[in-house]
């Protein structure tokens, strides 16, 4: 049995010919990949994918971590060959008080690729601030520092000046990890710093999530409790509400 | 939060990573797991910056309103990403495709359980729009196309969606439905049919205005 040919090369009118063009041409909202990565754990690439959608228009943002492998080989390589520069950069990170970086910023160059609907997406390259710093727990962690003047350096407060969503995913992305390595304390001293950067913040469900965990894991269960309880009636329907549930054990 | 995509053998199912001995382990029981999350994560990105845009469009295209997207998109996502190890490579994109239907199903059946509407209720008449050579805003498309596709019956919809907007075709549609080629040749010509007789209609309305 032949299959059919597409409506769209079957003789359509004009008004089928708009209809069927709403429906291929659809996108989610601008911001839906960064949560999406955000709620599944990958909040660093969700920093990139905010940081290549955010300049390019049409552009879907594309993470991989093997092109982050090799930018953080080209980095070493660099740093190892141009050894004479690397103590330069490590007075300049530390010029800046206070808060120790816990990324690694990866230097690439490479064209970037403008997406369609049938095309898969694959890794590209952006251009960033080469920066040699301290990683947790052995780990490099790949950021890309977004299209901002300020490319991801330390304010004066210490916390990064990177504006938009990628600074509240970033924000999020320590405390997440300071929780992982058993520090509650710390993890909520971070989400407190995220509400006062981003008393608006368009993450603001994911962190109360997060600060419900560290109350919990902290040992201050009815606090937790007592937030879950109103996180839960107010936002029953959330995805994350299921995550909360699962937190509490209920 | 959705399950397994289908209860008749996922035909996506296949076994673990086999993961390399590293040399300077001390406890390579440990590492091993630290190197299947690294690959999962891997794997995990991949997924969503090869596939997001196709499941968003499947889950609008289903019924899934606007608003609900995100929420929608995460949730496809974060169920793939607990059975990513069950999934066979290459697979990836056939089972984001059924869950994601099985999502917006889900989430049809809620708005219909919060609006009230029984099941059985006649179809809403769709207002005629301006002509078609009027209708340039393309936020107007989508809500006539919304409504078209919200008129067919779900079955249809599904099937008219993949092979019109995400170019699958018959066998493709027939494999990931997990129902007869036959089948489904039979119901996209009457989606096909219904969609046309729709437009049709709306083209006579506004002719007569």
């Amino acid at each position: 049995m032949d299959d059919l040919p597409r409506l769209a090369k079957d003789n359509p009118s004009a008004l089928e010919v708009a209809l069927l063009e709403a429906g291929v041409s659809y996108r989610s909202p601008v911001h839906s990949r960064s949560k999406t990565l955000a709620a599944l754990g990958l909040a660093s690439s969700a920093v990139i994918s905010t940081a290549t959608t955010s300049g390019t228009g049409g552009a879907i943002a594309g993470t991989s971590t093997w092109f982050a492998k090799i930018g953080w080989v080209k980095l070493l390589a660099g740093a190892s060959l141009l050894g004479a520069l690397t103590p330069v950069v490590y007075r300049q990170l530390h010029r800046q008080p206070a808060v120790r970086s816990t990324s690694v910023q990866v230097s690439t160059i490479g064209p970037q690729r403008t997406s369609s609907p049938s095309t898969p997406q694959t890794p590209f390259n952006v251009p960033v601030e080469p920066v040699a710093s301290v990683s947790r727990e052995g780990a490099a962690t790949d950021t890309l520092a977004p299209k901002d003047p300020s490319n991801g350096r330390q304010s004066l407060r210490g916390e990064p000046a990177v504006a938009g969503l990628g600074g509240e995913l970033a924000s999020l992305d320590e405390a997440r990890s300071l929780l992982a390595a058993g520090n509650s304390a710390g993890a909520l001293t971070k989400l407190d710093a995220y509400n006062r950067a981003f008393p608006k913040g368009r993450l603001q469900l994911e962190a109360e999530v997060l600060r419900i965990d560290a109350f919990r894991r902290s040992g201050q269960v009815e606090l937790a409790r007592k937030r879950a309880d109103a996180f839960l009636k107010k936002n029953p329907n959330s995805v994350l509400a299921s995550r909360v549930r699962a937190l509490m054990g209920s | 939060m959705e399950t397994m995509p289908s209860e008749s053998g996922d035909p996506c199912l296949a076994g673990t990573f086999a993961v390399p001995p590293l040399p300077f382990l001390r406890d390579t029981s440990t590492l091993r797991g630290e190197v299947s999350a690294s690959e999962k994560s891997e794997r995990l990105r991949r997924l969503v910056d090869q596939h997001f845009d196709f499941v968003a469009r499947v889950l609008r295209n289903s019924g899934t309103p606007e608003s609900e997207i995100d929420d929608d998109l995460q949730r496809t996502f974060i169920t793939v990403s607990k059975r990513l190890e069950d999934i066979r490579p290459g697979a990836e994109k056939s089972f984001l495709l059924q869950t994601a239907l099985r999502v917006a199903a889900h989430a049809r059946r809620t708005v219909a359980r919060r609006r009230e509407v029984p099941t059985d209720e006649p179809p809403e008449i769709i207002e005629a729009l301006a002509t078609p050579e009027q209708l340039t805003d393309q936020r107007q498309a989508r809500m006539m196309l919304d409504r078209i596709l919200g008129e067919m019956d779900v079955d249809l919809r599904t099937v008219f969606i993949l092979h019109e907007f995400e170019e699958l075709n018959m066998s493709e549609i027939a494999t990931v439905l997990e129902i007869p080629r036959g089948t489904v040749a039979s119901r996209l010509r009457r989606a096909r049919f219904e969609f046309r007789e729709r437009v049709l209609a709306i083209e006579s309305a506004g002719r007569l205005r």
